[in-house]
Formats: structure tokens, sequence, C-alpha cells
């Protein structure tokens, strides 16, 4: 590849949820093998625009800094990665950062994505295991179930498929595949399958799985190729099961 | 965190995809292989629609099984592309495209479908009528686009009903309506030469 002298990012500055947004541009000392976060934190030790003018640095968030964690994600280019393994040598330029479209800004590049993990306590997204004495030791799951769902664990809540997703709007309640997905995994759980009517109830309501409108867009957005619109088709069996099972014993 | 149970919104959901695959959907089809009889020539064709026309009771059929079911499937679907919001300029994957072209086809259809029963249930239907509404580019277009556009529909819809029984994606159901676009494109095709 023939070497680049700079990198030029356009960035979406906003500087709170109420304030306008505008456009600043930046150029960057190309180095190899660089990634947006590490560009950004260049942009922080010297927050000044292409043009020369000085400005405030650039608010982002990250942690893991190794994609697992999804606090860095972000769109770039116009769709929702993780800045933090978006790498540069594989961007085309000018490199645009947006800040994610579904989430309330916060400011810059950081939004507040709060509702998806609103949504995985509506749907129960966790195995209750406290009693007020010892369980004891729970059931066995099988070794080739739990790499099965090993891979449905990956999900990070990083909110790349609600951004995809057509339906996740300010119109709709939709919780969006993230959350739909992760009741597969846990009423695949053997222990967490007693609870299996606590995540499935939810999914009925307004803004549950019935607000899916099978763009199937989000099973590729996902950074972790969590098999999302599978999750959905097998939950839309067990949700119809359910519903009907509970109609019928009325 | 206790959900609010809106008890009747999935039922809703789930309704509203049967209507379109049962009553409308099967109505398409048998609509679809009447249609295919002009094949045979301008006499059978009128012949059948005679026969059609004078069943007993046909209009109390036609509100039930048609007209109902389109009408409450029309109304509820264009609340649910309202809710939806699309983002194929970013996203451009084949199925996103899929996604926003089901949904014009759906608003279309409505369309269609109301100048279609109006101009031919309530209108004169025969051969001769269709024939030269057919010779126009114009007429043409409008019904070629109109028809696409509704197997479309029915054949995205399908598909999305079967996710909604739990299979994931093709199935050989979806395949037969992708025949079935080709069918009616040689009929018009057809229908044009006369
Ligand atoms: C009149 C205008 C129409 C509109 C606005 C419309 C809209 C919709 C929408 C948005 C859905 C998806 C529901 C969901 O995602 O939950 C749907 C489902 C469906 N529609 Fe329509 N539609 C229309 C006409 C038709 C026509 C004419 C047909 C038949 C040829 C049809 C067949 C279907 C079928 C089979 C389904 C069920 C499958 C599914 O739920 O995915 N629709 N319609
Ligand atoms: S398949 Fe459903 S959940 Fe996934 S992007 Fe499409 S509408 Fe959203
Ligand atoms: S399902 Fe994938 S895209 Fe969605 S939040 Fe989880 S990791 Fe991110
Ligand atoms: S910083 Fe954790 S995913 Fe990027």
């Amino acid at each position: 590849m023939a070497e680049q002298k700079t990198i030029h990012f356009k960035i979406r500055r906003q500087d709170g949820p109420d304030k306008p947004s505008r456009w600043e541009e930046f150029d960057i000392p190309y180095r190899e093998k660089l990634n947006v976060i590490s560009c950004l934190m260049e942009i922080q030790k010297n927050p000044v625009t292409s043009a020369g003018q000085k400005t405030t640095p650039v608010v982002w968030e990250c942690n893991c800094l190794e994609e697992v964690c999804g606090a860095c994600t972000m769109n770039i280019n116009g769709q929702g990665k993780q800045a933090c393994s978006a790498l540069i040598d594989q961007l085309a330029q000018p490199i645009v950062l947006e800040p994610l479209t579904k989430f309330p800004l916060v400011r810059d590049l950081m939004v507040d994505r709060q509702i998806m993990f609103e949504n995985l306590k509506k749907v129960h997204a966790w195995i209750p295991i406290d009693g007020t004495y010892n369980l004891g030791s729970g059931p066995r799951m099988p070794e080739v179930k739990r790499q099965w769902a090993y891979e449905l664990s990956k999900c990070m809540t990083c909110g790349c498929c609600m951004e995809a997703c057509p339906q996740v709007n300010y119109r709709s309640k939709f919780i969006g595949p993230a959350a739909i997905s992760q009741v597969r995994l846990f009423n695949a759980h053997p222990t967490g399958e007693m609870n299996k009517h606590e995540r499935l109830e939810p999914l009925l309501d307004e803004g549950g799985i019935a607000d899916c409108g099978n763009s199937q867009n989000c099973v590729r957005a996902c950074p972790k190729d969590i098999p999302l619109t599978t999750n959905i088709a097998d939950l839309n069996r067990e949700t119809n099961k359910f519903a009907l099972d509970r109609w019928l014993r009325k | 965190m206790s959900t609010t149970q809106k008890p009747y919104h999935f039922l809703i959901r789930r309704v509203h995809s049967l209507l379109g695959l049962v009553p409308i959907g099967i109505f398409l089809m048998f609509h679809m292989v009447l249609n295919l009889t002009a094949l045979g020539g301008a006499e059978l064709y009128n012949r059948i629609i005679h026969t059609m026309q004078s069943f007993p009771g046909i209009f109390i059929i036609e509100l039930l099984i048609i007209f109902i079911p389109i009408a409450l499937h029309a109304v509820y679907g264009t609340w649910v592309v309202y809710t939806g919001q699309s983002n194929i300029l970013r996203y451009k994957y084949a199925r996103n495209w899929f996604y926003i072209i089901q949904r014009i086809s759906g608003l279309y259809t409505v369309l269609f479908v109301i100048i279609h029963v109006y101009l031919l249930r309530f209108g004169e239907a025969n051969f001769a009528a269709l024939q030269q509404f057919l010779s126009q580019p114009l007429g043409l277009f409008f019904y070629a686009l109109g028809v696409i556009f509704a197997v479309f529909s029915f054949h995205e819809w399908t598909m999305g009903f079967c996710h909604y029984l739990g299979f994931d994606d093709w199935t050989p159901f979806s395949e037969s309506m992708v025949v079935f676009i080709g069918c009616s494109v040689r009929r018009f095709i057809r229908d044009w030469a006369i």
C-alpha cells in the first residue's frame, strides 16, 4: 500500500444533548497499524482542526480496547463499529465518525446505551440462583451445548445491531435483537430454563419480538457474529407456542 | 422490573400476519391462476368470469374473505410501515433492500388494489376491457408493477411468515413464488401481444 502522509477525519461534534451539531475535520500524521481510538487520542493531545483552528478534544468512550466491552461503538463511515478494533489501514478516507443514532447523545461520540440494559432487565436476562437456603448444584449442561451457548454469550451490548435495525427508532418501542437473543441464551441454560416463562412473557409485549420486521440487518451488523436472526426465528416459535398454550389454559 | 403487559400486541401482530397469508394470499394465488385462463383466449376467460360472478352469495364471500381482510391488513400494515425507519443509505445489504421494497410494494399494492377493484369489479370486467387498458403503455406499466409488487409482497411476507414459525431463511415455498412472478410476467407479455 502506498504510504499516506496523513489520516483525514471528519467528525460530527455536539457539545450536549440539546446543542446544535457541527462537523470538524482533523488530519493525523500517518503511522502504521493505528486504530480509530489511537487517532482520537492524537486529537486529544492536540485538538487542532485541519484548518488550524484550536478546538475542544473530541469526547468518546472506551474500556477494554479489545472489542469485548462495546463501549467504543460509534458510526464509522456510516456503520456501527467498535472504534478500538477499527483499523485505519482498512478504512476508506476521509474517515467519518458519528455517534450512534439510536441512543440519546451525551456529547460528541458518546451516547447513553442504558436502554439496552433496561431491555435486558425487561426480559430477565439472568439466571436466578439465590435462595434462602443452599439450593445445591444445578443440572449439568452438555459440553456441545455449552460451546454453542458460549457464542451467544459473546454479546457485549454494543448496540451495532440496534443501529442497523430499521425497527429500532424513536417511533417504535422495539427492544431490539440483542435482548431477544439473550432470552435464547438464558432459556437454553439448564437452570435458566426453569424460569423460561419469565423471559418469554415480556417478549409478547409491545416492543417485543413481534415488532421485528425481518430485515435481517442485525445479523450482518453484529461484530460478534451472533446468529441473531436464527435466534429470533427460534424464539418466534417459542413465543407462538407459549402464547397459544397460555391462551388455551385460560 | 415489572413489565406492563399489553396482552393483545402479540396477538394482533400474528393475526395481521395470518390475514396477509391465508385469506389474502390464497385469494391472490387463486386470482393469478384464474388470470392464466386468459391464455386460453377471450371466450374462455369471459366465460369463467361470468361463472364466477353468477355464483350465489359471491358478494358476501368477497366481502368476508377478501375485502375485510385486505382492508384490516392494509390499515394495520400501514401503521407497521410507519413504525419502521429505513437505513438503506447506510446499510446497503440485500435483505435491507427487500425490507424497504416490501414496504413500498405494500403501499403501492393498496393503491393498485383500490384502482383495480374500482375499474373492474364495479366497472365492466371482460377480456376486451382489460385488453384495451393493457394496450396503453402506462396502463401496462401500472398493472405490471402492481402485480409484480403484489406477488413480491406476498413472497417476502411469506418468507417472513416462515420466520415467525421458526424457520430461518429461504424455503421451497418462497422459491415457488419466484416461479409465480415469472408466470405473471409472461402473462403480461402474452396479453400485450394479443
Ligand atoms: C395494502 C397494503 C399493504 C401493506 C401496507 C402491507 C404491509 C404489511 C406489513 C408491514 C407486514 C409485516 C408485518 C410485520 O412485520 O409484523 C405485512 C405482512 C404480510 N402481508 Fe402485507 N401489506 C399490504 C398488502 C398486502 C397484500 C396485498 C398482500 C398479499 C398479496 C400482503 C401479504 C402479506 C403477508 C402474507 C404478510 C404476513 C407475513 C409476515 O407477517 O411477515 N400484504 N404486510
Ligand atoms: S431482523 Fe428484526 S431485529 Fe434484526 S435488524 Fe431486522 S427488524 Fe431488526
Ligand atoms: S448482538 Fe452483537 S451487535 Fe448486538 S449488542 Fe450484542 S454484540 Fe453488539
Ligand atoms: S473499547 Fe471495549 S469494545 Fe472497544
